[in-house]
């Protein structure tokens, strides 16, 4: 598949108008960037979108349930004098209201007896639990450094009864560090790690596999609120050198999905350039492929976004799932999951 | 000069026959167990710069490999490989005591555990109870609930257990 980078550079382009350059330039964005909330949000929704951005997401710890339970982390937490405040929809998690100055979360006896993990935010929870309802089997998470998603996925199926392994790969090795650290930790038996650009997989693999998560490396401007450099990091070119490679990314992996199977791509992005452009070409040009609507509702998600500017996607983007900061109070977030037919 | 990114240097591969009986013989002066109970596979090395983790070799990852990927951690993880010496994880280590009682161990309070997990020794004075070992290599168990947190040596020239290896690696080395 011969994808243009002029192409996509041309199909994403905008003039920023009057309005979007005085916002960027008041709240120290790209105005490219501002250009394309007020288009999808409206100046006023726009204006919310860059001050939940302002607002610091709470982090979260996911109970290591093959270790110790849910209700005894909160206590041991407790007693060091976090507040913890469990999440409704993903069971044995919990938002860390408060903190105390010592010890930090990541180096407490408990962090480092393997009692859970901490995540950023409850939005990278949501894939795991989409993809892999009522499922058990193998997985491949594509690309899984540092391994939150990893280590949940393999967490799960060590619960359902441990059918199952979770081929995990990255390309970038101090990151794979970092995975194979977090495997130890948290005793973990069920994870295979391979150090491969993803876009090899489909050549290197003998197998397919009915779930695969695709966590593209992305622009990570719905994580704007933890790293406000990103406001000015991605220009416009860079972000049509993104899309490609996610393009790339999600055509080469179609390849090892099952029949019937799903894959999960997933980006921490609210830019539809990242995400519902990416999977409507890839629809287009694999043929054999559908958005599914997610299986459970979990919280009051957003919808994929059908029309861009002068763009029209294929209508199933429609069943892509938004996560906004100033909706959802989480990092912006994209999942859509597609089902390969034939 | 190079950022610790850039100077990671990956080693991976089958552990040499003498390692693995190595090992099983330090398995089996620890614990006083038959080690085939707990190594029945084939055991790899993965290493990153100085620190090499001992674990079991999968079928699932031999299959990935005939392919032609590189596959660079697998299974269970069972030990740590330095020069000098060769010991259990903390995992295996647990799994065995936890089915065949206490051996080779030091229980420690809260000041040692503290300590110790800084990657510093133990003071006698912070073992609470001792069980004997033949190789003078101690299982350390954090006294508050009975957790594996890594191994030590005794030396009686620094009057010391002397801190082998402790799960503060996963910041320090594995972060």
């Amino acid at each position: 598949m011969k994808i243009e980078l002029y192409e996509i550079y041309r199909d994403i382009y905008v003039e920023p108008s009057r309005e979007a350059r005085e916002m960027a330039l008041k709240y120290g964005y790209l105005p490219y960037m501002v250009q394309r909330y007020i288009d999808i949000l409206g100046e006023k929704g726009a204006l919310e979108l860059i001050e939940a951005f302002e607002k610091p997401v709470k982090p979260v710890v996911r109970t290591n349930t093959l270790v110790t339970t849910a209700s005894e982390l909160k206590s041991r937490l407790e007693r060091l004098g976090f507040k913890l405040e469990e999440i409704p929809w993903a069971p044995g998690s919990f938002w860390v209201i408060e903190r105390p100055e010592s010890p930090k979360l990541g180096a407490t006896h408990e962090y480092l007896k393997g009692y859970y993990y901490v995540h950023r935010d409850a939005s990278s929870l949501l894939p795991v639990l989409l993809l892999l309802h009522e499922y058990t089997g193998d997985v491949l998470d594509a690309c899984a450094a540092p391994g939150g998603k990893a280590t949940y996925i393999a967490q799960l199926l060590e619960e359902r009864g441990g059918r199952g392994v979770v081929y995990a790969n990255d390309l970038v090795l101090y990151r794979l560090k970092a995975l194979i650290g977090h495997i130890m930790r948290m005793r973990l038996n069920n994870i295979v790690v391979t150090w491969s650009d993803a876009r090899a997989l489909s050549s290197k693999l003998k197998k397919k596999f009915y779930r695969v998560l695709l966590d593209a490396p992305c622009s990570g401007e719905g994580r704007i609120s933890i790293d406000p450099g990103r406001k000015r990091r991605t220009s416009i070119l860079d972000l049509a050198i993104l899309v490609k490679r996610e393009i790339e990314l999600l055509a080469s992996l179609v390849d090892v999905v099952e029949p019937g199977g799903l894959i999960a791509y997933v980006t921490c992005s609210i830019a539809p350039e990242e995400n519902e452009y990416v999977v409507n070409y890839v629809i287009n040009a694999k043929k054999n492929l559908e958005v599914v609507e997610p299986p459970v509702r979990l919280l009051d998600y957003s919808k994929g976004i059908v029309e861009f500017r002068n763009l029209k996607f294929s209508e199933s983007v429609e069943n892509c799932t938004r996560l906004w900061p100033h909706k959802h109070g989480l990092f912006g977030y994209t999942i859509c999951l597609l089902r390969r037919r034939d | 000069m190079p950022s610790e990114k850039e100077r990671l240097e990956l080693r991976t591969g089958k552990a040499p026959q003498r390692v693995v009986e190595k090992f099983k013989s330090t398995i089996r002066e620890l614990y006083d167990v038959d080690p085939e109970e707990y190594i029945n596979q084939g055991v790899r090395l993965t290493c990153i710069n100085d620190f090499c983790a001992i674990h079991s070799e999968e079928i699932s990852a031999r299959e990935l490999r005939l392919g032609g990927l590189r596959v660079i951690y697998e299974g269970l993880w069972l030990g740590v490989y330095t020069e000098k010496t060769i010991i259990p994880s903390t995992t295996l280590a647990s799994r065995i005591l936890r089915e065949r009682g206490l051996r080779s161990a030091i229980i420690v309070s809260d000041q040692g555990v503290k300590a110790f997990l800084y990657g510093n020794d133990i003071l006698p004075e912070s073992v609470i109870k001792k069980y004997p070992s033949k190789i003078g290599i101690y299982t350390v168990i954090d006294h508050s609930d009975n957790e594996v947190i890594g191994f030590s040596k005794w030396s009686s020239r620094k009057s010391v257990y002397v801190n082998l290896y402790d799960v503060g690696i996963f910041l320090r080395i594995l972060g």
